[in-house]
């Protein structure tokens, strides 16, 4: 009985198809594998990831490989994308004007208004004026507390303190009368002296009320109406937090400084476009529909962008042996996010959330060099082995295995580093679009928006599942239920959220709540998939109407997540479309597609 | 927001009644370091957990600090020895010879004590533990980390200040031996 294989090398795995295949009978699909890709697809590298899948795939069948009839290759997809961040806004302050941050025990409660002194020189102060008392860390709490003491019983009016270390409660419950103190301001030494302030400390449970409001802050300091425009940066920067102290300085100039980000040139076969990233995601998508169809996008040398796509296109180049200048960027997506950045010239460490673009762009190419990489991989297996199919359309072939579709019928490839589309008509006609943006995209997003700065704990995020360890012994899930544990779970994840990975629980080091990851884990999900979902499959429609596609298949890598399926489906109800995760053979899932259209392509083939 | 209650001198021990309050318990052997028990109510007076402290006979340190755990209605206990120099911070629900921290003689200083007793006090309210004494002054470890790399970045652009500064040094040095040798 003769055996064929079909491969799919794709960006992140590679998979094997093995059919018993007789002339006078059906294709019999009997195994199947998945391995990670070996180097970059269309590379002669790929050939040793192709001959573990194949093994992996031949031996439970006890098939040595060399029985194999023929191993069919796909023409993979020249697409390969990237993806960068812009940031637009960031807020600098000058001289040193503001702290505002959560302490995790900030001491008293309340606003208090009046000058910044230093302890060291209250004996010599007025005692007509209310005064805010700046604490160093080389002050212990016993004595800065008995000092406080000591001047307040001498009628100096007290009405806060801005602390160095995490002292505020030791020093307010040492105290005769109560006063709002601010701790854990890291750079005590660089709170101007002798400046009008205003501190708020908010009860447990509730953020502070008045500096985070302008309007507020004006009346305190008795701003005029050019004053109150400046500061609300400020405000905006302390919404949220739970003390928090502004400090009026003569030259306290804070601003909102608006970075030159750069600009991108998107050339339609039509027309021309110039448009600067700062305008934001939205208007550069605009764009990027009306010049649309793109031939050519450019970026401006220098920028961040600039550099992503001299990356891509310099990948490509060397990829294919063409000179760069051959290579062009096709598609971008530009995604609107908030960033969080430190706050230039802040005392204790702040942030604000700054505006950025996130940008994914791809390159594709006439052809990828495959069938170097056949002969290469005929010579190491000493099987015959052809370039067969390809992709999308094998793909498409694959998909329509799955129980209860047929055409016109439509496939989303959801990979690494471009969304995917594919149309199948009652005629057979396929048509095909790829985009760019896809699971690095959403990787790279929730890296930004949480500033982790650390990409495998952000992909982890993307995609598992988070949790809560609520005690030694038991952690609650993102979606409410109760794990239990007999062994003590590691002290370091005590208290905190954690990825629930493959490898077991991984604390994310972030101050922000679980539900705030959750948020932005799914947001950054549904702008990358559900927007590009939409517009591929705008594009491979009929009369480019969604509304007449009937069926639409899920598969990839990122079809297999635990919530994309679902958001997409959720999208697409309202056409009207059966939406779901393919079921290749009705025992692949998403997986396999390829391989198997390969197979059964030859075997149509090989019939007539 | 409440200030805590003075903690009794260690005569006044509350014998009977102390199981219905829901406090942290240290159980001391005698003579009771005084000194080092401070640090630690420290640690947990900051973070507004109240506390008990109770003298007893010599025994092994984790089987206190874990008998202290169990007699706590917060569950969380610590032992401590002032002869030994050692503390250890123990939960009800562990078992006794897996304590939660267990400190050698040569921690035995204020900042990890008061750390210890802002861990027990964590503890209780279920936030993440401080791992490092820097910690105990910041509770923001990634800011910290944050700010050395920006101290670096403006240490690299000083340099490269200085540096443009030594570069035109040089050139006109150099200028001036080619006038000279001219």
């Amino acid at each position: 009985m003769p055996y064929i294989a079909g491969v799919d090398i794709g960006n992140n795995s590679t998979e094997v198809a093995i059919a018993e295949f007789a002339r006078s009978d059906e294709a019999r699909i009997v195994s199947s594998s998945i391995v990670k890709t070996v180097g970059i697809k269309g590379t002669v590298r790929n050939v040793l990831g192709v001959i573990d899948a194949l093994d992996r795939a031949l031996s439970p069948l006890g098939i040595p490989r060399k029985d194999l009839d023929i191993v069919l290759l796909n023409e993979a997809t020249p697409v390969i994308g990237d993806v960068a961040m812009e940031t637009i806004t960031e807020t600098v302050i000058t001289e040193s004007a503001m702290i505002g941050h959560n302490p995790s025990t900030p001491g008293g409660m309340g606003l208090a208004l009046g000058t910044t002194i230093m302890l060291e020189d209250m004996a010599s102060a007025s005692p007509d004026k209310q005064w805010i008392v700046v604490i160093p860390g080389s002050t212990e709490f016993r004595v800065a507390s008995e000092q406080l003491n000591r001047a307040m019983s001498a009628k100096f009016q007290i009405a806060g303190a801005i602390v160095q270390k995490d002292d505020g409660v030791l020093i307010h419950n040492r105290l005769h009368h109560s006063i709002p103190i601010v701790d854990e301001v890291i750079h005590i030494d660089r709170v101007p002296v002798g400046m009008p302030a205003a501190l708020e400390v908010a009860v447990v449970g509730k953020t502070i009320e008045k500096l985070s409001n302008p309007y507020d802050i004006a009346t305190l300091f008795e701003l005029t109406p050019e004053e109150t425009r400046d500061i609300v940066p400020i405000a905006r920067a302390l919404t949220g937090t739970r003390s928090a102290v502004v400090i009026k300085t003569p030259r306290g100039d804070i601003q909102e400084r608006r970075i030159p980000a750069g600009k991108i040139k998107l050339i339609g076969q039509h027309q021309k476009v110039d448009i600067q990233i700062d305008e934001g995601a939205e208007s550069i998508m605009e764009q990027v529909v009306k010049v649309s169809p793109l031939l050519e996008i450019q970026a401006e040398p220098g920028t961040n962008v600039g550099g992503m796509f001299e990356t891509v296109r310099q990948v490509m180049a060397d990829l294919t042996d063409q000179p760069v200048s051959a290579i062009r960027v096709q598609d971008i997506l530009a995604v609107d996010t908030l960033v969080p950045q430190r706050v230039r010239g802040s005392l204790a460490g702040e942030y604000s959330l700054g505006n950025a673009v996130g940008l994914a762009a791809m390159v594709e190419t006439q052809k990828l060099p495959m069938q170097r990489l056949a002969r290469k991989l005929e010579e190491e297996i000493m099987v015959p082995t052809i370039v067969a199919g390809v992709e999308a359309e094998m793909a498409i072939r694959g998909a329509l295995t799955t129980p209860g579709t047929k055409p016109p019928m439509a496939i989303l490839d959801l990979g690494g580093g471009s969304t995917d589309a594919s149309l199948i008509n009652e005629s057979g006609e396929i048509k095909s679009v790829h985009f760019a943006g896809a699971g690095e995209m959403v990787t790279l997003l929730i890296d930004k928006e949480l500033g982790l700065d650390d990409l495998e704990l952000a992909e982890k995020i993307k995609l598992f599942p988070l949790a809560k360890v609520e005690t030694l012994f038991h952690m609650r899930h993102e979606n409410g239920s109760v794990q239990f544990f007999h062994e003590p779970l590691d002290p370091r994840l005590f208290g905190r959220v954690v990825v629930i990975s493959e490898n077991g629980p991984i604390p994310v080091e972030t101050r922000e709540p679980l539900a705030k990851i959750v948020e932005i884990r799914q947001k950054a999900k549904k702008k990358v998939f559900v927007h590009n979902s939409l517009r591929a499959l705008e594009r491979v429609g009929p009369a480019n109407n969604i509304r007449l596609i009937s069926f639409v298949a899920l598969v990839g890598g990122s079809a297999l997540d635990f919530e994309i399926p679902r958001m997409i489906s959720d999208s697409l109800i309202e056409y009207g479309v059966v939406t779901g995760r393919a079921n290749i053979r009705g025992t692949e899932g998403p997986r396999n597609a390829v391989a198997t259209g390969l197979v059964l392509a030859y075997e149509e083939k090989q019939r007539n | 927001m409440k200030k805590n209650k003075e903690i009794s001198p260690v005569e006044d021990k509350l014998i009977a009644g102390s199981e219905a309050k829901p406090v942290v318990r240290i159980l001391t052997t005698v003579p009771s370091p005084d000194k080092a028990i401070g640090y630690i109510l420290w640690g947990l007076e900051e973070e507004e957990i109240p506390v008990e402290i109770e003298e007893v006979e010599e025994k092994p340190l984790k089987l206190l600090a874990k008998q202290a755990a169990d007699g706590s209605k917060l569950n969380v206990g610590i032992g401590i020895s002032g002869t030994d120099q050692m503390a250890v911070l123990h939960h009800r629900d562990l078992p006794v010879d897996k304590p939660l921290f267990s400190m050698a003689a040569d921690e035995f200083n204020m900042t990890q004590l008061r750390m210890l007793g802002a861990n027990a006090a964590r503890l209780v309210k279920g936030n993440p533990l401080l791992f490092h004494s820097e910690q105990a002054y910041s509770s923001a470890p990634k800011d910290s980390m944050q700010l050395q790399q920006n101290d670096l970045n403006d240490l690299a652009q000083l340099s490269q200040y200085k540096l443009g500064e030594l570069i035109t040094l040089l050139v006109t040095e150099l200028l001036t031996n080619i006038e000279r040798q001219g």
